[in-house]
């Protein structure tokens, strides 16, 4: 870090104190402060592809969130809120998971939310008519993947049963500890039964749609609005909010939308903030102290083909890795607010450890990369970074060319891809060779260390042609070890050789630029997915 | 001239038929496809084999170009893959009439402003007047309409706060004012430098000196014996942009949150959304070459000497 990059830190942290000491120096909990009469939170999101929990895959996700609830749901300090279930127990062999279900909880029309509407909701995901891509969350369950695949006809062979009204019985096909962080996703979350045959496709449009969450919808004009108002027959506790309008933007500008509208007073939370305004809000006086960046599980990194020559010398990776200065990479393509990482994975999974990243400097770059025969990167084969055109991978492409050409001395070609091209030409690395790729990054869908290394490296995801015979074994014994401590053991010693090897090149972690109106408080981030949760937001008279 | 219509009709069958065809194959040919992830996560390969199946993509490639023009003859154009739930006839029936309107209110400010203004300056010739509005013209025809939605956008939606910055309440609200403007200016500007040269050929034509020797006013030779004749040349330029327009513009309506049908046919084409891509196509293809036609025909009004048999 260079004199100026320091004392720009310095200056930053120093202004994010001044910042944050007077608006948390006076702590008052919110039900003293005066809360505003019209409760109504007002945002911009993307329409929705849909509101079926068992259909909702993508972005829809965020708002299917607001509409049902599931099972539970893990916070990010890892505590349990518990919500459709009361409790689970799963028996010793990690086979048989047991949840007794909320006899309180109740669907908007007023009919009970049964075992039997989970079964028969997780069922209708995996069924291969509905063709649902939300499916691959309950492969671990007993008869899902040949029922999936329609192998297996008779649903009643899958390990799904209500036991009676409100015990749900989940058998699973071997051990399954990363079930307990699937369990609570919105891909499993319950359908009304009723609603559904009645309607079909139709049954999520605004007057069919049934929910059991703390918000009921009340209007969607597709493409232009959706209206939530409060759920006031839910079981628990209600939100302050009496009212939510969705203002739905165009995918494509998004992120303009939503700043723009929130600059111009029309919402009062904003989820994005376009890099090219991020200088501006950062000077503004008002502005700057709305703006957080809120962490994610996801992370952008490198991708390398180790199964070819020179990537097959794990000092050639462990070179292109050191070279790297990612600071100088964030401050380019977020001013800062992304989190630069050294390692692969983010906090909060099993095996993360900061301590693992390569323990060696930029100097000793040139170094392994002439122990690798490849001195001052003479002789170097022409190779190149591989990128879809998304998310500054233009920029994030031209920072490294330029690194390792200082650093290492070696020429990168660089080839952007159109993104539904770039995924067809990754997928066919399978069997082909390539140099090295980026993507858009990779964000845990649920908090488990099966999500990351097991996809990656045992299914082979990455198609990084990677096979680490200790690493492998590692991580195959641990995905199904019910022995947390055991566990985290044994992915940490996994960790430790993957940032080792450096088959992939850890960059920066995600964070969501939200931006917050003064007078809304107590909306809950998550960094699985940064879900938003609006059932505890308050809006303060203003 | 009713024989003519009917020919010109029956033409617009080959013709989709062709465009149906490239299209089809050209989808097809294109690398990724409508589940290949762009998004963060792996669709499972079981997953996406239910899904082609479930949208007969595993059907032999003849039996999909059959299979969907058939459909499309019966008014079916096949369901989103991208929005569940919905079909492309409905996605249609939402953002048509929306993109249409906005068309044909951008064409009625650009032909009710830009042809007087180009007539105005064409009789005003080497003026300051004339040249003012021909520099004004430049610059609307070389401004991308993103551009000025986005500057309309920042200064009289955030700082001023006149308008929303976003988002449609139908044609006659506030929010219609911006995508509006932005949309007219383009064809406004040509319209405009179309009507001044056609007024200033016609303005030399032996008939006006006649008139203006035979002591009229400039206003009723112009409005009376010239904008007729010099109203030809713009109705072609005018017909061009009509159809251009009212088919929707992906950027304008981008920027300013107008849920249109240009904008959707872009976003079907990134995400391989073969039918909505198929049927929109269609649609605009159909509609460009009937205003062709209205085009041509609209000669015949302005020109006597033009028949068609």
């Amino acid at each position: 870090m260079s004199w100026r990059s320091t004392s720009v830190g310095l200056m930053v942290v120093g202004v994010v104190v001044a910042l944050v000491i007077p608006v948390f120096a006076t702590p008052r909990p919110v039900s003293q402060v005066n809360l505003a009469s019209d409760q109504t939170l007002r945002m911009v999101i993307r329409e929705p592809t849909s509101m079926d929990p068992n259909l909702a895959g993508d972005h829809s996700i965020w708002y299917v969130d607001q509409v049902f609830e599931g099972l539970y749901k893990i916070l990010d300090d890892g505590n349990v809120r518990w919500l459709g279930a009361k409790s689970m127990e799963i028996s010793k062999d990690g086979l048989t998971w047991t949840f007794r279900l909320n006899p309180a909880a109740r669907w908007s029309d007023g009919k009970p939310v049964t075992a039997s509407d989970y079964e028969w909701s997780w069922k209708r995901a995996m069924d291969p008519k509905l063709a649902s891509d939300v499916a691959s969350f309950y492969v671990a369950i007993k008869g899902a993947d040949d029922y999936i695949s329609g192998k297996l006809k008779d649903s009643s062979q899958i390990g799904i049963k209500a036991l009676d009204a409100y015990t749900l019985q989940v058998t699973m096909a071997e051990p399954a500890p990363y079930f307990r962080a699937v369990a609570g996703l919105t891909y499993l979350y319950p359908v009304p039964r009723h609603v559904v045959e009645k309607y079909g496709d139709k049954w999520t449009e605004a007057g069919n749609i049934v929910g059991n969450g703390v918000f009921t919808m009340q209007s969607w004009k597709h493409d232009q609005e959706m209206v939530l108002v409060r759920n006031e027959s839910y079981w628990g506790k209600r939100p302050t909010l009496q009212k939510v309008i969705f203002r739905i933007a165009p995918a494509g500008e998004l992120c303009g939308a939503d700043f723009r509208a929130y600059e111009a007073n029309e919402t009062d939370f904003a989820m994005c903030v376009p890099t090219a305004d991020i200088d501006r809000v950062m000077r503004h006086p008002q502005m700057s102290k709305e703006l957080t960046a809120e962490l994610l599980s996801a992370s952008q990194f490198l991708v390398f083909d180790t199964g070819r020559a020179p990537w097959n010398d794990a000092r050639v990776r462990q070179a292109f890795n050191l070279a790297i200065d990612r600071e100088k990479v964030v401050r380019a393509l977020s001013r800062g607010l992304f989190k630069p990482t050294k390692v692969l994975v983010p906090p909060g999974i099993q095996g993360y450890d900061p301590g693992h990243a390569l323990q060696m400097t930029a100097a000793d770059a040139g170094r392994l990369l002439g122990e690798a025969g490849y001195a001052g990167g003479r002789g170097f084969p022409d190779f190149k970074l591989t990128a879809p055109d998304i998310r500054g991978n233009r920029t994030l492409a031209e920072l490294l060319q330029q690194m390792w050409k200082e650093t290492l001395g070696v020429t990168a070609q660089i080839e952007i891809m159109e993104p539904k091209a770039f995924s067809a030409w990754r997928s066919a690395r399978k069997n082909q060779p390539f140099d090295m790729y980026t993507r858009g990054g990779w964000w845990s869908d649920y908090e488990d260390p099966t999500n990351w290394y097991n996809i990656f490296f045992v299914d082979g995801w990455l198609n990084s042609h990677w096979q680490h015979e200790q690493f492998l074994q590692l991580v195959k014994a641990a995905a199904p070890e019910l022995n947390k401590a055991k566990r985290i053991a044994l992915y940490d010693q996994a960790d430790r050789i993957l940032e080792r090897e450096s088959p992939t090149i850890g960059l920066w972690y995600f964070t969501d630029y939200w931006m917050r109106k003064p007078w809304l408080k107590d909306l809950q981030h998550t960094r699985i997915l940064g879900f938003f949760w609006l059932r505890d937001a308050v809006i303060l008279a203003h | 001239m009713r024989g003519y219509v009917l020919r010109r009709l029956l033409a617009l069958i080959p013709t989709l038929l062709l465009i149906y065809t490239i299209v089809f194959f050209l989808m097809r040919a294109t690398p990724g496809g409508p589940w290949d992830e762009t998004g963060t996560r792996p669709v499972f390969p079981e997953v996406k084999a239910n899904l082609m199946k479930k949208y007969h993509l595993t059907d032999p490639l003849w039996k999909q170009y059959v299979d969907y023009l058939a459909g499309a003859l019966h008014g079916d154009l096949g369901p989103s893959y991208r929005q569940r739930g919905r079909t492309v006839n409905e996605i249609i029936a939402d953002f048509f009439p929306i993109s249409l309107r906005l068309g044909l209110a951008a064409m009625a400010v650009a032909i009710g402003c830009g042809v007087p203004l180009g007539f105005l300056a064409a009789v005003r010739q080497d003026t300051r007047v004339d040249r003012g509005l021909m520099f004004l013209a430049v610059i609307g025809i070389s401004t991308p309409s993103f551009v000025v939605a986005t500057v309309l956008i920042v200064v009289f939606g955030v700082y001023l706060r006149w308008v929303p910055t976003s988002g449609w309440a139908g044609l006659l609200s506030r929010q219609a004012l911006i995508p509006v403007f932005a949309l007219a200016l383009w064809p406004l500007a040509a319209v405009a430098r179309y009507a001044r040269s056609s007024m200033l050929d016609v303005i030399r034509a032996d008939y006006v000196r006649t008139a203006k020797a035979k002591g009229l006013r400039e206003l009723a030779i112009v409005v009376r014996h010239a904008a007729k004749n010099a109203l030809i040349p713009v109705v072609t330029i005018a017909g061009v942009y009509l159809a251009f327009v009212v088919t929707g513009s992906f950027y304008v309506e981008s920027v300013t949150g107008v849920p249109g049908l240009g904008r959707y046919l872009v976003l079907s084409i990134s995400a391989r959304d073969y039918p909505v891509i198929m049927g929109t196509t269609l649609l605009l293809a159909i509609i460009v070459m009937v205003v062709n036609l209205i085009v041509d025909l609209s000669y015949a009004l302005l020109d006597p000497r033009i028949r068609y048999e």
